[in-house]
C-alpha cells in the first residue's frame, strides 16, 4: 500500500488551570459533505459545506475513553492489520486495526492513543482520544484516513490522490506520501485552478463514467511549501499544536470545486532526482498505468475478494477511459512551479 | 522456480481475475490480494494457456508469431511457465 501521511500527534501535557472558568459555547451538531458521504459529527471538523437536505450517510461521535484503553487485542478481537510504519518515539507501530468477531466492527488505533470504532457496515464511527489528545488532531484522522477507511468499507475505491479541475475535467495527482500531490494541488489553486480533493480522491462510476468526489475543501503542507508558496512557514496557520502541517482554506482562496468532477487524466507523480530533464510529463504503458493505480488504491491491503474485484474494475475503467501519465516534477522542490506550467501545458496540448 | 516441461498443459488458478487493455493485462490473486502485470507476450501466452493448450502449442504459436533465434522462444515460455506456477496463478494440469 502506498504509504499514507504518518501524522504521529507529540504528547502534550494540557491541564487546564482548575478555578478558571472556560469559554461557553454551544453544543453544536453540524451536518457535512466530504467524498460524496453526508457526514454528521457532534466535533467540529473541517470546514466542509453543510450538505443541507441530504440523508445523513455516516454519524461521527466522540466517546468516553473509560479506563486505559488496550493497546493489544481484546477478547472477541481479530487482529486485522498493522502499519509499516512506526512511533518514532515509542516503536510501536503506527497504526493497528482489530475487528470483532462478533459484529464485524473495526477498531483502529493509533500509536498516540486515538481509538476509532467503526461498525461493519461503515455507518458510525466513535472516537475515543486520551485526555491529551487535542480534539483538531482527531478531527484531521477523520476527515483523512478514518473516512477513507469508511469510504473503502462502503464499496467506494479512492486514490491517494490530489484533484484540480481543469477546463472542467477531473486531473487526478497520484502519488504516496512525499510525492508532492498536496504542494502541487496548492501551486496549481495559486494559478487559478479549483481543488476538487486532497490525499483522498473518492471516485464514482455511473454508466461507464468514471467521476472524482469532492473532498475536504482544504491541503495541508509542509512548512517549507508554504514557505516557498507564501514567504514564510507562519502565512498559513497549524492544524494543531502537534501537526507540522499547514492548513490552506480552498474556501477562503475561492480554490475549491465542490461537487462531483468527470473524469479527464491522471497524472502518476513522481520526485525522485533519477529522471533526466525533470520536469517532464512521459508517456506510460496501460499495463504499467494499470499496476501503478492499483498500488495506489486507499486501503489496498485492508480488504479482500468483493472488494478488490471492484478495485480492479475500477482502475481498469479509468486506465480505458482516460490517458495515464507519468510525471516527474523534479527532486527539488523550487521546481515545483515550473513543474505545473508544464503539466498544464500538457493538459491543454492533449 | 517450478519446473515445468514442454508437454505440460497449465491450468490456471479459479483464484484470479485478469483484466486485459490494449494488449497487456493486469492479474489480481484473490487469495493473496496481489496484483501482476503481464506484457503483451505474457498476456498472449495466458490467452494460450487458459484455451488449454500445452506449452509445446504456446511455443508452436508464439515461435509462428515472432522471430527469434532457435530455442529462444522455447527457453522463455518454460520460465514464464514456472514463474506463473511458482506464483500460485497456475498449476500443471493432469494429462488429458
Amino acid at each position: 500500500m502506498a504509504d499514507h501521511d504518518p501524522k504521529v500527534p507529540a504528547t502534550t501535557s494540557r491541564k487546564a488551570d482548575a478555578n478558571a472558568k472556560k469559554p461557553f459555547e454551544a453544543p453544536r451538531l453540524t451536518v457535512y459533505g466530504d467524498y460524496g458521504l453526508t457526514l454528521e459529527s457532534d466535533l467540529p471538523l473541517r470546514a466542509a459545506a453543510p450538505a443541507a437536505g441530504r440523508p445523513i450517510d455516516v454519524t461521527f461521535t466522540m466517546e468516553p475513553l473509560t479506563g486505559s484503553a488496550p493497546g493489544t487485542r481484546s477478547p472477541g478481537e481479530a487482529f486485522w492489520y498493522q502499519s509499516d510504519w512506526v512511533d518514532d518515539r515509542s516503536g510501536a507501530p503506527g497504526l493497528v486495526i482489530y475487528r470483532s468477531l462478533h459484529t464485524g466492527a473495526f477498531r483502529i488505533r493509533y500509536s498516540d492513543g486515538v481509538e476509532f470504532l467503526i461498525d461493519a457496515d461503515g455507518r458510525h464511527i466513535a472516537g475515543r482520544a486520551p485526555s491529551d489528545a487535542s480534539l483538531a488532531d482527531v478531527a484531521c484522522y477523520v476527515t483523512g484516513p478514518v473516512l477513507g477507511f469508511v469510504l473503502r468499507l462502503r464499496g467506494v475505491i479512492a486514490l491517494h490522490a490530489s484533484a484540480v479541475e481543469v477546463a472542467g475535467r477531473a486531473i487526478l495527482l497520484v502519488g504516496d506520501a512525499r510525492a508532492g500531490k498536496s504542494t502541487t494541488a496548492a501551486v496549481l489553486a495559486t494559478m487559478g485552478c479549483k481543488v476538487i480533493t486532497e490525499d483522498i480522491a473518492a471516485l464514482s462510476i455511473e454508466q461507464e463514467t468514471v467521476s472524482v468526489r469532492e473532498g475536504c475543501p482544504e491541503i495541508a503542507l509542509r512548512p517549507d511549501a508554504v514557505a516557498q508558496l507564501f514567504g514564510s512557514a507562519e502565512a498559513l496557520p497549524r492544524f494543531s499544536d502537534t501537526w507540522e502541517k499547514r492548513r490552506l482554506d480552498l474556501t477562503e482562496m475561492g480554490a475549491f470545486s465542490s461537487g462531483t468532477v468527470r473524469l479527464g487524466g491522471v497524472y502518476m507523480l513522481t520526485n525522485t532526482d533519477s529522471v533526466p530533464n525533470a520536469p517532464c510529463i512521459t508517456a506510460l504503458s496501460t499495463g504499467g498505468a494499470m499496476v501503478e493505480l492499483l498500488a495506489n488504491v486507499y486501503g489496498n491491503r485492508l480488504f479482500h475478494d468483493e472488494l478488490r474485484m471492484r478495485e480492479l474494475d475500477t482502475v481498469h475503467r479509468v486506465v480505458r477511459s482516460v490517458p495515464v501519465r507519468v510525471a516527474a516534477t523534479g527532486a527539488e522542490q523550487r521546481l515545483i512551479g515550473r513543474f505545473c506550467e508544464v503539466l498544464l501545458d500538457d493538459l491543454h496540448r492533449a | 522456480m517450478t519446473a515445468v516441461s514442454i508437454d505440460d498443459r497449465l491450468a490456471p488458478s479459479d483464484q484470479v481475475v485478469i483484466r486485459e487493455l490494449a494488449g497487456e493485462s493486469v492479474i489480481l490473486d484473490l487469495k493473496s490480494g496481489v496484483y501482476f502485470g503481464l506484457n503483451g507476450i505474457g498476456t498472449h501466452v495466458w490467452t494460450l494457456v487458459a484455451q488449454g493448450g500445452s506449452l509445446r502449442d504456446v511455443n508452436a504459436a508464439l515461435g509462428a508469431e515472432f522471430d527469434a533465434p532457435a530455442g529462444v522462444i522455447e527457453r522463455e515460455v518454460l520460465r514464464f511457465a514456472g514463474e506463473l506456477c511458482a506464483h500460485g496463478l497456475c498449476r500443471v494440469a493432469e494429462p488429458r
